[in-house]
């Protein structure tokens, strides 16, 4: 465990590493957190600024943050990488946003639509060929529910007038044509992304006239806002919901359809699990509709009993009544994984460094382990998400905001922590190091870890990942201390 | 409840649970606004008929399933075959946070590659400033010994200029004069990933040898540079080096990526390891040529070797199977004055001896094939040399000329005669091809695997079944450490096919007391 | 600068939040210069050190609630 002299001479020295003016501008980054007293300002870390230039930032960009996470997962929907070839290859059914359909037919989660821009497109501007684009996919597709067209980096740079094509086309199709401006460059990480996509929603799908879901709100209709349904994650959250009595009539976005976007105006709760990627379309749908939105997690048996509870409260007594039953049927289950999990994992020292929700949600998972976790930190996160983040924090932790590879390598180097959980580009560096490494944005391939089922999943996933013999052998036996010379 | 402590499922099968398909079905019942099951049935016979392949191939704007990717993917792994190099992508950060993930999940490997961060002022302004501390911060903190710079689509649009903003980042001080730092244009809405690793290894070549051409001659060193291009194979880069040291032949590897992409697990992490070194580099003008192993995307490096250089920059094919892998060794030998050794003769009897012990499972098989045009004529070529029928044989990132030659080769025998040939296609329409006329299977990379289920899907007649060769590979480990040029790769290429032949045959012959007289102990 | 609307919430342990959307900043309302039933408003007092004025209205008004405010 570091102290906190420790983990700030840890920070000093880390940044003895870099030119005195990216030295002072990291400096804001970093911090050691004990967890006392949260200040209601954002515990003075500096967030959502933009990353020095040629430190390996781990970060990605408005596109990755609006076609990767926001819009891309809505399945029923054509989502157009608008632009040169990469960007959509190399986001193709990568986040492992679970959705079931006929794919190519009725949904197109997992495929890649792109206007492959040539030169010709740059020079001449690319707006007649999107508007060729949009009544190819309409005629190939023809129960696409709508089209998305997620602007690449040129768009934006080439004076094309996508919302203008947009406009024409959707009243052709009779369909929505969303123009979305998430240009690569726009921002300073995948966040700003989220916040563009989120507007374009607000404006073209939930303002869209005739768009409203004429039917009847029943008392009880929520959505789930902000779950990806990453290995199905919302699908093991929302078998909760609806075991306690609530419909869920709309998830956002994974797995998630136009309609279901349309009649989330009428919902009585907007249940919010990835703050920092839904806030703004919670917030105005507070504004615009009166629905009251509320912060769950359902990462780990505590924080999920305690988030039904909240929920629950928020309804009648029938309600509360199904959210004990919920946990009175599911409490026996986790206590035996618990049970089964905690001898082998107890006191195990973790390092996060994620995205989105995740550095702060799965913290009490991992305490539900009898694991602590020593390190966090934020991709993209802002000031309101390290406040936040304060108020889960039991003991002294290193908080690092979008950090940097040296910065990972060293801090790890020195903590040497049992686990980390991080991403992919983060997750071969610290394999070699002969550190237990669990990718915590596509759960390693593995999942759901949100609800009772996922946390079973989740115990069985650190357990075989921090246990697995192949830690032990990084050293051959005749470079063993005391070993005899081979 | 689905879970136990003893007994705890993922995804599948957790899903497939009554509970959990009761609330699914609920959830397109009474929320998705989803279609009768009829008209999606429908579509879907309708997506495999010849009036919608007549339709999809008049597409002339959209591309859907593209079996390419862009410039500066190709500029990063050329880079990553040099001697503690970093490679630097001068534009949007998110591009790099991509191309670090591709190959990632390809190698499983970690990527070191740096950007320098531009965002909405440096699209306004240019991208200077990002360059002036973009080198400064990733030559303190990583310490490498060259930083090789290419370019997004961003810093093209806006036409930053990489040379002007280099030197002037080094008059600023920010880093030495003298520290190397090639770069390379490249745009990522011209030609594809082969084209942003030739001009990276242009731009490298150059950088080290245009100034000192004075004392270079070819042939004065005796050795023989090769390019393999971008390659997603660890093996292809060893390959080549062992078939020139069992000649005898001091060969150069004009990017060599695969100790960097091989790195061992044993409590360290290297960020670099081993690569084509600058004093390789600045040498290679003295061999006797260079050659370019995969002819088709390589236009500006060869030029640049053959007017500079003034080597004859040798054609040949990409070795892939018998008789390119034969020529490939024979213009060795003609050029170093080697013979070729006993060794790998032995080994090409080798391969002949596998063809002979498994062509009778290969003959007359159909394959489709997809990938780099390089890649595509190998396969082709080299699948005729077994026997067994290319059917359809397209590329995304191909020419017209290659459409060309690739018509020829398949003229050239029997076997080809049903080759169907197809350039600047994508995967939906390869979709559409593998409907309308069956291959018994399909060649290329991870994403083919799509294709497999919906063929499946129409049902278990039409489904053709993936053989995973190409790039990337991501839903199968370790692959990428395979070899698939010379006759050793030309060996793994063989055991795939055939097995793959073999397992199928085993899938369709498992049926106790239907199909199983058939399901023989030996084949 | 112009004169940025915001929007004002309780969370859920009943602090006053004030949301800048042009910011993306969402911080606690340490204090609320005129908290009366008959005028409310004034100066606002961020945790973050920030100041904001907001015209006094006549009434408690009803949260959430967006309005125009003026930086200080």
């Amino acid at each position: 465990m570091l102290t906190q002299d420790e983990a700030q001479k840890l920070i000093q020295e880390v940044l003895a590493a870099y030119p005195p003016e990216a030295a002072e501008d990291r400096a804001k980054h970093l911090a050691v957190l004990d967890g006392e007293s949260a200040d209601g300002g954002g515990c003075g870390i500096t967030a959502n600024r933009k990353s020095l230039p040629g430190v390996m930032t781990i970060r990605g960009c408005a596109y990755a943050g609006s076609k990767g996470v926001v819009w891309g997962p809505i399945k029923d929907m054509i989502h157009i990488s608008h632009g040169p070839v990469g960007c959509g290859q190399y986001s193709r059914a990568g986040r492992r946003n679970y959705y079931v359909g006929y794919t190519g037919v009725n949904t197109f989660g997992t495929m890649n639509f792109t206007s492959d821009f040539q030169e010709k497109d740059i020079v001449f501007g690319g707006d007649k060929k999107l508007a060729k684009l949009l009544d190819e996919a309409n005629t190939l597709f023809p129960l696409n529910k709508g089209i998305s067209v997620q602007s690449e980096c040129p768009v934006g740079l080439i004076g094309d007038d996508i919302e203008a094509v947009a406009k024409k086309k959707s009243a052709d199709l009779a369909k929505p044509v969303v123009p979305v401006r998430c240009e690569g460059f726009r921002g300073v990480s995948q966040s700003l992304g989220h916040h563009i996509a989120n507007d374009t929603i607000r404006d073209y799908i939930l303002d869209r006239p005739n768009a409203a879901f004429t039917g009847e709100a029943g008392p009880y209709d929520v959505a789930v806002i902000g779950d990806y349904n990453i290995g199905g994650d919302a699908w093991s959250s929302r078998i909760l919901l609806e075991e306690m009595g609530l419909n869920v009539v709309a998830q956002w976005s994974g797995d998630g359809t136009l309609a279901e976007l349309e009649r989330t105006p009428k919902v009585r709760l907007n249940l919010v699990h990835c703050y920092r990627s839904m806030n703004y379309i919670s917030r105005h749908m507070e504004s615009k509709y009166g629905i009251p939105w509320l912060e769950y997690n359902f990462f780990g048996p505590t924080k999920i009993a305690d988030s039904l509870r909240r929920i629950a409260a928020k309804f009648d007594a029938r309600i509360q009544a199904g959210a004990e039953a919920v946990i009175a049927k599911y409490q026996p289950m986790a206590d035996a994984i618990t049970e089964r999990f905690r001898p082998r994992l107890q006191g195990k020292r973790v390092m996060l460094y994620v995205g989105g929700l995740r550095p702060r949600h799965v913290i009490g998972a991992y305490e539900d382990l009898g694991m602590e976790v020593v390190g966090t930190g934020y991709e993209f996160g802002h000031n309101d998400d390290y406040e936040r983040t304060q108020e889960e924090l039991k003991n002294t932790t290193l908080i690092y905001d979008d950090a940097t590879g040296y910065e990972l390598e060293r801090f790890v180097e020195q903590v040497r922590p049992d686990l980390i959980g991080s991403g992919i580009k983060e997750k071969y560096v610290f394999q070699k190091m002969g550190i237990p490494f669990r990718q915590m944005h596509s759960w390693d391939y593995s999942g759901p870890y949100h609800g009772y089922d996922g946390y079973a999943i989740f115990a069985r996933d650190m357990d075989m990942t921090i246990n697995n013999p192949c830690w032990k052998m990084m050293t051959p036996p005749w470079r063993q201390p005391g070993a005899e010379a081979a | 409840m689905s879970q136990t402590a003893e007994k705890i499922v993922p995804c599948y099968p957790l899903f497939q649970q009554p509970e959990y398909r009761e609330t699914l079905k609920k959830k397109a019942a009474e929320y998705e606004n989803r279609e009768p099951a009829n008209v999606i049935d429908e579509t879907f016979e309708w997506t495999t008929s010849p009036e919608y392949r007549a339709l999809n191939f008049q597409r002339e704007a959209l591309t859907v399933n593209p079996a390419k990717a862009c410039q500066p993917l190709g500029a990063v792994l050329c880079s990553l075959g040099f001697h503690a190099t970093l490679p630097y992508v001068h534009g949007s950060q998110g591009c790099t946070a991509y191309f670090r993930t591709y190959f990632n999940r390809h190698f499983k490997e970690p990527i070191a590659c740096v950007s320098d961060s531009m965002t909405e002022d440096a699209a306004v302004f240019g991208g200077q400033k990002n360059m002036f501390a973009g080198l400064q911060n990733a030559k303190a903190l990583y310490e490498p010994e060259m930083i090789a710079v290419s370019s997004t689509c961003m810093a093209e649009v806006i036409g930053d200029d990489l040379n002007a903003f280099i030197t002037n980042t080094k008059k600023d001080g920010r880093i030495p004069m003298d520290f190397p730092t090639p770069y390379a244009h490249t745009p990522s809405f011209i030609g594809s990933h082969l084209t942003g690793w030739d001009n990276m290894l242009e731009g490298i070549l150059r950088y080290f040898t245009l100034n000192s051409m004075q004392d270079k001659e070819p042939g004065k060193s005796g050795k023989i540079n090769l390019v393999a291009g971008f390659d997603g194979y660890l093996g292809n880069y060893r390959v080549l080096k062992q078939m020139a040291r069992e000649m005898g032949v001091e060969a150069t590897l004009l990017s060599d990526p695969e100790a960097v992409l091989d790195t061992p697990a044993d409590g360290k992490y290297r960020m670099y390891a081993g690569g084509t070194t600058q004093e390789e580099v600045k040498q290679a003008p003295n061999a006797i040529d260079t050659l370019f192993l995969q002819p088709w995307g390589i236009d500006k490096s060869k030029k640049f070797v053959k007017e500079t250089w003034n080597h004859p920059t040798t054609a040949v094919d990409a070795p892939y199977g018998l008789a390119a892998t034969d020529q490939f060794l024979m213009t060795l030998s003609r050029l170093s004055g080697r013979p070729i050794p006993a060794s790998l003769e032995l080994e090409r009897g080798r391969l002949v001896d596998m063809m002979a012990d498994s062509h009778a499972w290969l003959h007359g098989r159909s394959f489709s094939v997809y990938g780099d045009p390089d890649f595509v004529m190998g396969m082709a070529r080299f699948l005729m040399e077994l026997g067994a029928e290319p059917l359809h044989l397209l590329s995304n990132n191909a020419t017209k000329r290659w459409g060309k030659a690739m018509e020829t080769l398949l003229a050239s025998s029997p076997y080809g005669r049903r080759g169907e040939v197809h350039f600047g296609r994508d995967l939906w329409h390869m979709r559409s091809l593998v409907f309308e006329k069956k291959p018994d299977f399909l060649i290329g990379n991870s994403y083919g695997k799509f294709i497999q289920r919906d063929t499946l899907h129409k049902g278990k007649a039409f489904e053709v079944p993936l053989i995973r060769i190409g790039f990337p590979i991501f839903d199968r480990h370790h692959l990428h450490r395979q070899t698939t040029l010379g006759y050793q790769g030309a060996m793994y290429l063989l055991t795939t096919l055939v097995n793959a032949v073999l397992e199928r045959l085993d899938e369709d012959t498992r049926g106790m007391a239907e199909t199983d007289y058939n399901y023989d102990l030996i084949r | 600068m112009p004169v940025p609307e915001i929007m004002l919430r309780r969370n859920e342990r009943g602090d006053l939040l004030c949301y800048v959307p042009k910011k993306d900043l969402e911080a606690v309302v340490r204090e609320v210069e005129f908290d009366q039933e008959d005028r409310w408003g004034g100066t606002l007092s961020l945790a973050n050190g920030e100041k904001l004025y907001l015209e006094p209205l006549a009434a408690k008004p009803a949260i959430p609630l967006t309005v125009r405010v003026r930086k200080l």
